[in-house]
């Protein structure tokens, strides 16, 4: 009889639902890993749902990727200089959204900055650092007020030749938001976008609580510098350990200053949170660029943007709206 | 309880009644503790090209293993609860880079080489990592 209540008291143990209505799937994609989670009573419309959003972000990869040869970005470069370039509608509205931030950045955050980010090989097996000579020639291709748009055409065109365009610090928010909006369409009413760190959730968990995101240390990637519960906002962290290279003690990194053409100094990190993933990723590069003091600025002038910026001596600020909701785990160590 | 309804159910079960309620009571204690056993653990999932090679116990002690990725070979690094990319073939090496992690839901990622490898711990301390 033992072993009978044993055996009938495991299996009601065994038949509890181990994902409690959570499912998640990665894939590579964007340069990065991409983690989509959808709350779900149906693991087939879950998945139904999580491969629809891949497949809406692949779209957008292979449409605006400066990795990728022959698409209409690219075209856009090929075509510098030389008149406009017929472009989609979904990548005109993209680029003038970018160019509006540009604006009011004051340049911080400049698509245009292509023919600079070209000369680091981040990517490469030995250190390249692009030297002064190389950085002005190059800065003299950038500058979003040499991108112009033509809405009834449907057209891009670039001042001079050599110019081109850099998605990076935009296309990968755009592409979380359109996730977002794939597994909504799809009947999912919770879940996380998450592509390598830019993420977006909405909804609630299971549980009826909300999303409880944690934000790396920029110093120890096992660290957790501060956490949050979110519904329905985006949160994208820009850094300085995302991408680099650390040539004779100096670490040079990918979130380049338009204005000087080299890695910004400011910050070692800035988060951002906003109701969507594109306005966070512009937004984090910006304030990343601009610095503690001008950043900090900003995300208290912008209404419906919050976030936390980690100076380069490790100091941390965080904007009045974050102020009661951020839970600070102690700032970065050394 | 009161003296009342001690008595009341001293009258109302036989000792049978109480046997099955107490072996009840046991058989469920223990398959809760064997189910929340299998649950638990401080691993480390490896992941290549989205097939999963391996789970490995992150407090086994120190140790280094060898795999193949899709574009080449790399190690992993486990010691004292954490795991890291010891090497890799990949060009960047942020993978090497990014160090240790030994908490629920981080993760390594080494794009090149389509290697995941993932902390999982059962604590699930955060629902997504901003990085």
């Amino acid at each position: 009889m033992f072993v009978l209540f044993l055996l009938s008291s495991s299996l009601s143990c065994l038949n509890r639902d181990p994902s409690n209505g959570i499912h998640r799937r990665t894939q590579f994609l964007l340069g990065t890993v991409v983690e989509v989670t959808v709350v779900s009573r149906d693991p087939l419309v879950a998945d139904s749902a999580i491969s629809s959003a891949f497949e809406r972000i692949r779209e957008i990869e292979a449409e605006m990727s400066a990795r990728l040869p022959g698409n209409q970005v690219d075209s856009i470069g090929k075509h510098a200089g030389e008149g406009p370039v017929r472009v989609s509608r979904e990548l005109l509205a993209l680029i003038e959204t970018c160019r509006r931030y540009s604006a009011l950045t004051h340049g911080a955050f400049d698509i245009s900055i292509a023919p600079v980010t070209r000369l680091w090989k981040f990517d490469a097996p030995t250190t390249m650092i692009p030297s002064a000579e190389e950085v002005n020639a190059a800065l003299s291709l950038v500058g979003f007020e040499m991108i112009h748009l033509d809405r009834n055409e449907g057209t891009i065109s670039l001042d001079r030749p050599g110019m081109g365009l850099d998605l990076g610090g935009a296309a990968k928010g755009y592409a979380v938001d359109e996730a977002v909006r794939r597994l909504k369409e799809s009947g999912i009413t919770a879940g996380i976008v998450n592509a390598g760190g830019d993420l977006r959730s909405f909804g609630m968990k299971p549980d009826g609580t909300s999303w409880h995101i944690g934000i790396q240390d920029p110093r120890h990637q096992d660290r957790i510098i501060g956490s949050i519960l979110l519904d329905d906002t985006a949160l994208v962290t820009s850094g300085d350990y995302e991408r680099y290279i650390v040539h004779e003690g100096v670490r040079y990194h990918h979130i380049i200053d338009p204005k000087t053409g080299w890695p910004a100094r400011g910050c070692m990190s800035v988060s951002v949170a906003s109701a969507s993933a594109l306005d966070a990723d512009i937004l984090s590069t910006a304030i990343f660029v601009l610095g503690p003091q001008e950043g900090m600025e900003l995300l208290e002038r912008l209404s419906g943007i919050d976030g936390m910026i980690v100076d380069a001596d490790g100091r941390v600020s965080v904007s009045s709206g974050w102020e009661k909701r951020l839970k600070l785990h102690g700032g970065p160590s050394p | 309880m009161s003296g009342a309804a001690i008595g009341f159910l001293r009258k109302t079960l036989t000792r049978a009644d109480l046997a099955v309620i107490i072996l009840f009571s046991i058989g469920t204690l223990l398959s809760f503790s064997l189910w929340s056993t299998r649950e638990a653990g401080h691993r480390a999932v490896i992941v290549v090209d989205g097939q999963e090679t391996g789970t490995f116990s992150l407090d086994a002690g120190h140790t280094t293993m060898r795999f193949e990725g899709a574009e080449g070979p790399f190690s992993i690094e486990i010691k004292d609860g954490r795991v890291r990319m010891k090497d890799s073939t990949c060009p960047g090496k942020y993978c090497v880079k990014t160090g240790w992690i030994g908490r629920e839901g981080q993760m390594v990622c080494c794009v090149p080489n389509r290697v995941i490898i993932k902390i999982i711990d059962g604590t699930e301390a955060y629902d997504a990592l901003a990085r």
